[in-house]
């Protein structure tokens, strides 16, 4: 028995010497003239038309590419569409396609895999979570109902005018439908290679994978730690850079990935939390807004207190966010007086929609002696002198309510703020269905380039449950008519009246608007973080040294 | 005999059933769904959940889960990683978890043999005090704690060790997680295999073996090896399992793709398959090693058989 | 045990020993049955040096965790966000450049060492053990949550104490068809490993201190039982055990008064066994994100809070690992000493 073990053991340890000595040195090579990426957690699919969530963006992002896409300025650029036009009730959009573009085994993309495509993603076969992106945040004509299963997939708006043009029927004006299209659930999907495989198999393997983007995924399994991608010789513009490949790891503890960074393993590694600390002044580091907004849910209908306009806003003048953003959470964050965040949203000159923030102050600047007199009024005409209102959080963000529990109840007499952590999945619960809490610390992600992306959130009707106001929904419906669009400066007009009525009514309670702190290695070019969280790939190169 | 090995068998399938109900039962109570995301609306839940049978009654649901499970079908992952099924999921990232807690095991085992019959045959002073830090450490310091350790000086500070795993090259990228993991191994058998040896030494036939004037390395091997070592055996078992535990966290931390951090992902994104999945997984696993263990004990030992066929 | 047969065979009985005995008679018979060896055993017990350090190490431990958090003067739950994350400071050891509120923070760009209490302009305030990222004392925090940690612990022993003793000792005694029964069920629950009871329990259950004690609870007392079990068997066959049932004791006098005494030395020794077990369970349900709720403080999310930063202010994790350590390393000492004395 002993001796057994011995020889085992001595095996063991000569095979682990063995393969120390050959493999390692290859791949180190390898991975040297590659670019080396940590990424926080696993991308829950790999399937663009299943993705919802900001990694599988992410990954997905790599080896796609969309009709419309951000440049290395977050501006919205031709990918595979050379060029679209509207028609004359704003409700027809017609892309025309590039020459020569090619899916990464040399068969050309067409028209018809963006049919497919889209049809794929109202499919309620595919019960895809991304769904909501041509039901709400743009219509496509029958896509309700064909998701709903109501209606039979063939009805999608969507067709192949020829192989080179694809045409989108709408059922409510867009005028944001590229930035939208930019997300890589509407990539094309090639029919014959997913009937191949089987449409459920698609993605699930490094095997089952068209690219029609920058790389070709060869080595990716579910809940991989690790993902490998080569260069896509078919890209359109595979010319812009020689990256030979992409080498993507998983780390979810954040202090690991930046040992490795700074032992020269990863050239990008985000940056979050404690760990700022350490990159703090560094030349590498680089803030991308993610075009997110951290606020405060108001449960305005079940709450009586919360009723109240001044109570509201006083809880929201009594709120130091700057304080917060630079003791408590330290990196990330830039104080935020509105909901649609700044760096994101133009005004037709091109200056930024949210501008300084200033014409917000009056209804959420930091005030103390503002919000005592507000609550004072407040409490007087509901005739109390006490309030106290649950604050529900997920509990990773416990030292943010700690402080604004702390900020609240010393300015207000009479202020009593009881502090509820929940889970992330409670969190989300409450979230998507609007019950349960009083105040919710909340955030929001944009999924497109338009204010409404955010001012939907309060319509009556968003299911949401948390604020219902007539004029405001009237604005919202307003802007989407036809000739609003088609006159300059109008819609944004309307956009920022909804915007000071949300605000004036203290219907929500913003906070911040989130950035992403990545480390960028020296000699890494093309690297930037889109809007929407993704990585743009277009100009991705590492220099070799 | 055999009669004895069936009824072991039988609880052992049994108790394989019941553990699956309760933990069934259990998870009809978790909070929250797996479709929670704050962009699909009721009426997609409602569909998604349609989809995935999960409107059925949960003892429908629970026969259709045990009939599928014969067929080695444990459902298909709703949220962490959409529509892969588990036992995909679970037979890619077993051998990697396996891999490691073997590696660990039999190197912490053969260090803590090594230990333990040194310090019982010399007992220096030196020895003693080696012995005692040693086990003592790795009784005392949880094993992620070692790894943090581990990975911060040699990782890290001295560059010499890869801190992250990497598929194509796992040897040495899983020296750091095993040596953290065995060194637990090494002090709980380092201490088991002292105090064996120590009994074997003091009892009566070693002594009349010496008084026969056997030489002593005979003695040791003969005798004492062999005799301390055979209660060893039974040790590796709960070991076994108990790796797989303290991996969980050291999975994490070196982002190596075994189950543990699977559960860890599933629990935190209410994926009940794959938790249930992999809790069947435990268990079978748990029950498993301990019915062989009493199966190789039963032969090993016939005071155990005889007692067994009495009860 | 040898001392009582020869005992027995001197003695010659007369008519007053078959009177069925009294409450009185009771702590006679184990007294004299066992009692001698006891004694004998808290002696071996202290003899040994590392058993009397695991003592002392226990004994300062509970006292910390009764009088340390309020030694500091700050108190363990205050904030104050603008004195986070500051380094140990000791007023004696400062004056020797050790110790004295520097950092050296391993930055991207190169080790950087600073002194934030002197950034802050409050080099007249000490830190013991520093403060955390909220600015709360570490020092009070680190023996709250020893001593929550130590009540979680001692109470969810003490409970599976309590109910794997009595289905221990009911099941040995009794044996027959009860014992059977009773053991397959011990058997079903038993064979669930214990991280997935406790996972799925702590799944379903709201986070906090009573659902953890539940959950130790739940996967730790079938080891009382077997031990308690095993040693009911083992004692009912005994000499004395069969002379109290000749002399008519009853069920109840001969589990509490003769059965009870003789397995309690094994029992506290697994309690010595169990108590560090718990510390740690409680601990990993903390690093896998289903320990004490976030605001309350346990070792256990002491330890995960101070790992997920240990890179940047290791201070943090140090004096609370140190801590478990400690409670692991002294229970190990006396387990390990009464397991000696006993033999």
């Amino acid at each position: 028995m002993m001796k057994n073990k011995n020889t085992l053991c001595t095996l063991l340890a000569a095979a682990v010497m063995l393969s120390a000595l050959s493999g390692c040195s290859a791949i180190r090579e390898k991975k040297k003239s590659e670019l080396n990426i940590a990424i926080g957690a696993s991308p829950a699919t790999m399937d663009p038309q299943l993705v919802s969530d900001t990694y599988s963006g992410r990954m997905t992002s790599l080896f796609t590419c969309t009709l419309y896409m951000y440049d290395e300025n977050n501006a919205t650029v031709p990918g595979l569409a050379e060029s679209m036009e509207w028609s004359e009730d704003n409700l027809t959009a017609t892309y025309h396609l590039k020459e020569g573009i090619k899916w990464s085994d040399g068969s050309p993309i067409t028209a018809d895999d963006f049919v497919y495509a889209f049809k794929h993603l109202a499919d309620p076969q595919t019960a895809s979570s991304a769904v909501y992106l041509i039901t709400s945040c743009c219509i496509i004509q029958n896509a309700v109902e064909v998701s709903k299963g109501e209606a039979p997939v063939s009805e999608l708006g969507v067709s192949a005018v020829d192989h080179q043009t694809f045409q989108v029927k709408l059922e409510v004006p867009c005028p944001y439908l590229n930035s939208l299209f930019t997300m890589p659930d509407f990539a094309p999907r090639n029919r014959a290679f997913c009937e191949n495989v089987g449409s459920d198999n698609y993605a699930t393997s490094a095997d089952t994978i068209l690219s029609s983007g920058a790389f070709i995924p060869d080595l990716y399994e579910p809940l991989a730690a690790q993902i490998h991608m080569k260069k896509n010789p078919y890209y359109i513009f595979a010319d812009d850079s020689d990256l030979p490949g992409v080498n993507i790891q998983i780390v979810s503890d954040s202090q690991q990935a930046m040992m490795c960074f700074e032992t020269g393993v990863f050239d990008i590694v985000s940056v979050n939390g404690s760990v700022y600390e350490l990159a703090e002044g560094d030349a590498c580091l680089h803030d991308y807004p993610t075009v997110s907004t951290d606020f405060i849910k108001i449960n305005c209908k079940t709450n009586q207190y919360l009723g109240n306009k001044n109570i509201r806003m006083a809880l929201s003048k009594v709120i130091d966010r700057k304080s917060l953003a630079d003791d408590v959470l330290r990196t990330g964050y830039d104080p935020l007086y509105a909901m649609s965040p700044p760096g994101y949203f133009t005004e037709d000159d091109g200056t930024d929609f949210y501008g300084d923030g200033s014409r917000y102050l009056e209804y959420a600047g930091f005030d103390e002696n503002k919000a005592a007199e507000l609550w004072k009024q407040g409490l007087d005409e509901i005739g109390t002198s006490s309030v106290n209102v649950k604050l529900t959080y997920y509990s990773g963000n416990s030292a943010l309510a700690e402080a604004i529990e702390a900020q609240a109840e010393k300015a207000l007499p009479g202020c009593d703020i009881e502090l509820d952590p929940v889970t992330q999945k409670e969190y989300l619960k409450m979230s998507s269905s609007g019950d349960g809490f009083d105040l919710l610390i909340a955030g929001w992600a944009a999924d497109y380039g338009d204010p409404t992306s955010f001012l939907n959130l309060f319509l009556s009707g968003s299911g949401k449950n948390i604020y219902s106001n007539d004029e405001f929904d009237g604005l919202l419906d307003k802007a989407n008519e036809s000739e609003i669009i088609n006159t300059p400066g109008e819609r944004n007009k309307i956009l920022h009246q909804a915007e000071d009525l949300l605000m004036s009514e203290a219907a929500v309670i913003p906070l911040f608007s989130v950035e992403d702190s990545v480390l960028v290695r020296e000699g890494v070019t093309g690297f930037t973080e889109t809007p929407t969280s993704a990585y743009s790939v277009k100009k991705l190169d590492k220099e070799v040294r | 005999m055999g009669k004895y090995l069936l009824k072991k068998i039988l609880i052992s399938i049994m108790t394989i059933f019941v553990i699956l109900l309760i933990m069934f039962l259990l998870l009809q109570f978790m909070p929250g769904s797996p479709f929670n995301d704050d962009k699909l609306s009721p009426e997609q839940i409602e569909m998604m959940r349609q989809k995935y049978g999960l409107d059925q009654p949960v003892i429908i649901r629970f026969f259709r889960y045990v009939a599928n499970m014969f067929k080695g079908d444990l459902g298909v992952s709703y949220s962490i990683s959409a529509n892969t099924p588990i036992t995909t999921l679970i037979a890619r990232r077993f051998p990697v978890t396996m891999e490691i807690g073997l590696v660990s095991l039999c190197i912490g085992t053969f260090a803590g043999v090594v230990l333990g019959l040194l310090s019982a045959f010399f007992r220096s002073r030196v020895m003693n005090v080696i012995y005692s830090v040693l086990t003592l450490i790795g009784i005392a310091v949880p094993s992620y704690l070692l790894a943090m350790f581990l990975s911060y000086c040699l990782g890290f500070r001295a560059n010499l060790l890869p801190m992250l795993y990497d598929v194509r090259d796992p040897f040495t990228t899983s020296i750091m997680p095993v040596a953290a993991l065995s060194f637990m191994v090494m002090a709980i058998i380092g201490q088991f295999t002292k105090a064996e040896a120590m009994d074997v030494m003091n009892s009566d036939y070693v002594l009349l073996a010496r008084c026969q004037g056997l030489k002593n390395s005979t003695i040791m091997v003969k005798y004492i090896l062999r005799n301390s070592l055979i209660p060893v055996i039974t040790m590796v078992g709960n070991l076994l399992v108990g790796l797989l535990t303290g991996s969980l966290v050291i999975e994490q931390m070196f982002s190596i793709p075994g189950i543990g951090t699977l559960l860890t992902q599933a629990i935190s994104s209410n994926d009940y398959n794959v938790v249930l999945g992999l809790c069947f997984l435990y268990s079978g696993m748990y029950i498993t090693v301990r019915l062989v263990l009493d199966i190789l004990y039963c032969f090993a030992d016939p005071r155990v058989r005889l007692g067994g066929t009495k009860s | 045990m040898k001392k009582v047969t020869e005992a027995a065979s001197v003695y010659v009985p007369t008519a007053e020993d078959f009177v069925p005995v009294s409450s009185e008679r009771k702590t006679d018979t184990s007294a004299e049955s066992v009692g001698g060896s006891r004694h004998d055993t808290v002696k071996k017990f202290f003899a040994q040096k590392s058993a009397v350090v695991g003592v002392v190490i226990l004994a300062l431990l509970v006292i910390m965790s009764i009088i340390g958090p309020y030694l500091s003067g700050y108190d363990y739950a205050d904030q104050e966000l603008d004195r986070s994350n500051l380094a140990p400071k000791v007023p004696v050891f400062s004056e020797m450049g050790f110790l004295n509120g520097s950092e050296l923070l391993p930055k991207t760009t190169g080790d950087t060492s600073h002194n934030r209490y002197e950034e802050l302009g409050i080099s007249d305030v000490y830190y013991i053990f520093g403060t955390d990222s909220l600015g709360r004392d570490m020092f009070s925090r680190c023996f709250m949550g020893l001593r929550i940690s130590l009540i979680i612990a001692v109470v969810s022993t003490l409970i599976n104490l309590f109910i794997g003793m009595n289905y221990g000792i009911i099941s040995g005694y009794f044996g027959g068809m009860a014992d059977v029964i009773m053991q397959r069920i011990a058997d079903v629950i038993g064979s669930i490993p214990t991280l997935v009871v406790v996972t799925l329990l702590m799944l379903v259950m709201e986070p906090g201190m009573g659902s953890i004690i539940l959950a130790l609870m739940l996967s730790g007392w079938i080891e009382m039982s077997q031990i308690a079990r095993a040693q009911v068997l083992n004692v009912k066959e005994m000499e004395y055990i069969q002379a109290a049932r000749t002399l008519g004791a009853g069920h109840s006098h001969i589990i509490f008064g003769e059965i009870l005494p003789n397995i309690i030395g094994k029992m506290i020794t697994q309690i010595m066994i169990s108590i560090p077990a718990a510390v740690f369970l409680e601990a990993f349900l903390s690093f896998v994100g289903l320990g004490m709720p976030p605001g309350s403080c346990s070792l256990g999310t002491l330890l995960s809070d101070g790992f997920k930063s240990v890179l940047i202010h290791p201070y943090q994790l140090i004096p609370s690992a140190i801590l478990m350590i400690l409670i692991i390393v002294g229970s190990h000492l006396v387990a390990n000493g009464l397991k000696k004395a006993a033999e």
